[in-house]
């Protein structure tokens, strides 16, 4: 649904890029900083130069930014100091044409629980308050394809993963698509399906993001994110933890509210999970995910282990001295006992 | 105090009103413009307009009447037009100030401008909004310490102009002796005390312009985020 | 051998140096001068130096020239465009009464260059100030049909620039002014003026005073005596001034 034919010289190299995204929700720009991320986006919402463009088989590269039914929001976007944030959400709600969205200003004020901050001078905003207004102020422009540039930079982890999963809502809700450009894919792995790298200019990998992502981080010799889908069965108001069933499978899960209200997404990183080959006592008491060994492989002297938990991936790393000393092959039903999320 | 005095007191605030106005309405679309100009142009079209600034106001006066004169084109076309002459009348001097002080109101404008074009204009830009509702709902709005400054930097500006009235007036009674003159024929004519008054209302005037021009200044919010 | 060049260069530069400077050892006389003599001054010294005497020139309006002195400016003569100033200072006592001469009188034309009329405005120095305007002013309410509508300049040169410049058709300027047009450019304009007879307008008198404080007094007293001496005046009377005489006469 969107073609781009891009040649721009910039300063250090030329940005380069013929990219063809078919079906997406939310796609994931990566790269470091300065391989032509923030420009790519300029150049798709018309603030900079003349390039080829087709968004849903339109031609929009002769259109005006506000005739192509994109929003970009800028990185660092500012908000209108002349007024509050009410008066900033009203703002591109009431004077931005072609609405395509029924998106309603109060939906998004609950949706990203902005209620306490309406009556809020823009001066008076911490970083993380600024850039949900900004978030909400770009969803009422009403277009149905929004490009974020470094969104949410300034939230700390669980606020983000939670508005990250609140845009995923809003995506599914009102067929939104968005694009959206972050250097920590991290963030990008929770929330895209489809994952593009760009480098110096050029796109040097592309696909659904869990692949993308995992090359990345085998690319960067280091072990990939795990994350786990699941449905909530009941909340133990007793102990205050939830009680979590894996998607696809009956496996259960014990998971603390902190790591749940993020959004339909447990994280999980590396160091949280150990493996066993054997069945650890009490496992009915503790979070042990009974998973197969699909693959194996070195990573700067470490090993890296590809579990399948019923269809879902969880990755974990191994000293050399532990993989020599249980001797585990690819096949292999393992014990993954996964800490730190009561 | 003479009654000429008052005369050319009411004079010279109507002249700096008047001038300010027409200034602000000139200056406002030139400056958006120009703010937004990258062209190989800019300075040479930025040194014009801050030619008034290193000019002495005598030459600029001394070209204003070869320009206003009947024998030259410009002087005739107005006189077609108006059936009256430019030189010692009212709006020969109200012409005279727009140029006097045109960099005055032209600079804070293209400041104020560039000012909101890095941030403001283009989020909204980004964010899909047209030309005109940009520049009504957001620019015009957030321009508003600037516009502030503008007048009252030239309202004092003219107030104090001298050496070109001199020049293109002809010192003649309610139409273009202003308050400056005034006092200059009062110093010629050795009439101090007259000279002190006359000055002493001028500095209050300007002071008090000043005073609100700074308070614009501070007035200016959300500059940076 | 470039070297041996420069020295020998410095060597004559020095040389030279020493020697125009004791040539040159002449006292400096500071003298304000209204603006509108200032080039009729600067000519007549040109024609005929005063001897051992080097005059500083530093022209303005009377007075400004006058609220300078007043204020310590260190001039030893002050030439004034009128006879109000001067004998201000003798008031003040910043001049001496015995310094006091008459050393120029001005000559009124009408002027009007070009034959159509392009309004009713009539070009005169300010009289508030000016020793020319007053004269102006005094032969226009006897001879123009009134109301008058006058345009003021700041001094006479203005009043002559009103109608140089085209925007008035009619002015009452000094003939000094119109003499030097002439001699500058040769355009035939500059001729076409009738002189105002002397009767018809209170004399326009130029005086010059010794300020008291100088330390120059003799050589103050050279310039006006070289004013006032009969060559001068001779000259003056070419310049475009009355001569004291027909003042004597009237």
């Amino acid at each position: 649904m969107i073609k781009l034919t891009l040649f721009k010289a910039l300063n250090n190299f030329n940005l380069d890029i013929n990219l063809q995204l078919e079906s997406f929700n939310i796609a994931g720009v990566f790269g470091p900083s300065g391989s032509g991320k923030s420009t790519l986006l300029r150049c798709i919402s018309g603030l900079e130069g003349k390039q080829s463009i087709y968004i849903n088989n339109q031609p929009v590269h002769h259109l005006p930014s506000d005739k192509r039914g994109v929003t970009l929001q800028v990185q660092s976007c500012p908000l209108f100091p002349h007024l509050d944030v009410a008066g900033n959400l009203a703002f591109t709600q009431k004077h931005c044409a072609n609405r395509q969205t029924d998106l309603s200003e109060q939906e998004v004020i609950t949706a990203l629980e902005l209620q306490p901050l309406l009556k809020r001078n823009v001066q008076s905003l911490s970083g993380g308050e600024r850039q949900r207004v900004v978030f909400a102020r770009t969803l009422l422009a009403g277009q149905k394809l929004i490009i974020l540039d470094e969104p949410f930079s300034a939230l700390d982890w669980p606020l983000r993963f939670k508005i990250l999963t609140t845009m995923s809502n809003l995506a599914a809700k009102f067929n939104i698509k968005f694009i959206i450009v972050s250097h920590s894919l991290k963030e990008l792995l929770f929330c895209c399906d489809t994952l593009i790298q760009l480098e110096k200019g050029k796109v040097i990998n592309q696909g659904p993001s869990g692949l993308v992502a995992k090359a990345i981080y085998v690319n960067n010799k280091q072990t990939p994110l795990s994350l786990l889908n699941y449905d909530i069965i009941k909340f133990d108001e007793k102990y205050g933890v939830y009680h979590l069933q894996i998607k696809q499978s009956e496996q259960q899960l014990f998971v603390s509210p902190n790591a749940v209200e993020q959004g339909g997404k447990l994280v999980i990183e590396s160091e949280q999970i150990a493996i066993s080959a054997i069945k650890p006592i009490h496992s009915e008491n503790t979070n042990v995910l009974v998973c197969i060994l699909t693959s194996a492989e070195v990573i700067d002297s470490n090993w890296q282990l590809t579990l399948n938990v019923d269809g879902q991936t969880l990755y974990c790393l191994l000293s050399a001295r532990v993989w020599d000393q249980s001797n585990y092959n690819v096949g292999d039903t393992l014990y993954a006992a996964i800490h730190n999320l009561e | 105090m003479l009654q000429s005095d008052l005369t050319a007191l009411w004079l010279t605030i109507k002249l700096a009103f008047i001038t300010a106005i027409l200034l602000l309405a000139f200056c406002i679309p030139v400056a958006y413009k120009l703010a937004g100009y990258k062209g190989k142009f800019k300075p040479f079209l930025e040194a014009l307009i801050a030619m008034p600034l290193v000019l002495p106001p005598t030459l600029l006066g001394f070209y204003l009447l070869v320009l206003f004169s009947p024998t030259h084109a410009f002087g005739q076309f107005w006189f077609w037009l108006t059936g009256t002459q430019l030189a010692f009348s009212f709006q020969g001097v109200v012409i005279g100030s727009l140029f006097y002080s045109l960099p005055f109101v032209m600079q804070p404008l293209v400041a104020g401008f560039k000012q909101i074009n890095q941030t403001y204009n283009e989020a909204a830009i980004a964010l899909g909004l047209s030309h005109y509702k940009r520049f009504v709902y957001l620019i015009l709005p957030l321009l508003k310490p600037s516009i502030g400054s503008a007048f009252a930097l030239g309202f004092a500006h003219t107030l104090g102009e001298f050496g070109l009235v001199l020049m293109i007036g002809g010192n003649i009674q309610g139409q273009t002796q202003v308050v400056s003159i005034a006092l200059y024929d009062h110093v010629e004519s050795l009439n101090y005390a007259a000279a002190h008054q006359l000055s002493l209302i001028l500095l209050a005037i300007s002071f008090a312009c000043l005073v609100l021009l700074f308070k614009f200044n501070k007035s200016i919010v959300g500059v940076k985020q | 051998m470039s070297k041996l060049y420069n020295t020998l260069l410095g060597y004559f530069l020095f040389v030279f140096c020493v020697f125009s400077s004791t040539l040159s050892a002449k006292e400096t006389l500071h003298v304000a001068v209204a603006s509108n003599f200032k080039t009729v001054l600067q000519t007549l010294l040109q024609e005929s130096p005063l001897p051992g005497v080097q005059v500083k020139i530093s022209a303005a309006s009377s007075g400004v020239l006058y609220s300078q002195i007043v204020h310590g400016a260190p001039f030893d003569v002050f030439l004034s465009a009128d006879d109000v100033r001067p004998q201000a200072l003798i008031k003040e006592g910043l001049a001496s009464q015995s310094s006091l001469v008459t050393y120029a009188l001005g000559e009124l034309a009408l002027w009007q260059p070009n034959a159509d009329k392009v309004n009713n405005k009539v070009a005169i120095a300010n009289p508030r100030f000016s020793p020319y305007g007053r004269a102006s002013e005094f032969y226009a309410n006897a001879h123009f049909k009134k109301p008058i509508s006058y345009v003021y300049g700041n001094n006479i040169t203005q009043a002559f620039q009103f109608v140089q410049s085209g925007n008035v058709s009619i002015g009452l300027v000094a003939v000094s002014t119109l003499k030097a047009a002439y001699s500058n450019t040769q355009n035939p304009k500059y001729l076409d003026y009738k002189v105002l007879e002397a009767s018809e307008y209170p004399d326009i008198i130029q005086q010059g005073v010794i300020v008291k404080s100088t330390k120059k007094m003799a050589s103050a007293k050279k310039l006006m005596d070289f004013l006032i001496s009969s060559s001068t005046q001779l000259k003056l009377i070419k310049l475009g001034y009355r001569s004291k005489d027909s003042n004597a006469s009237k």
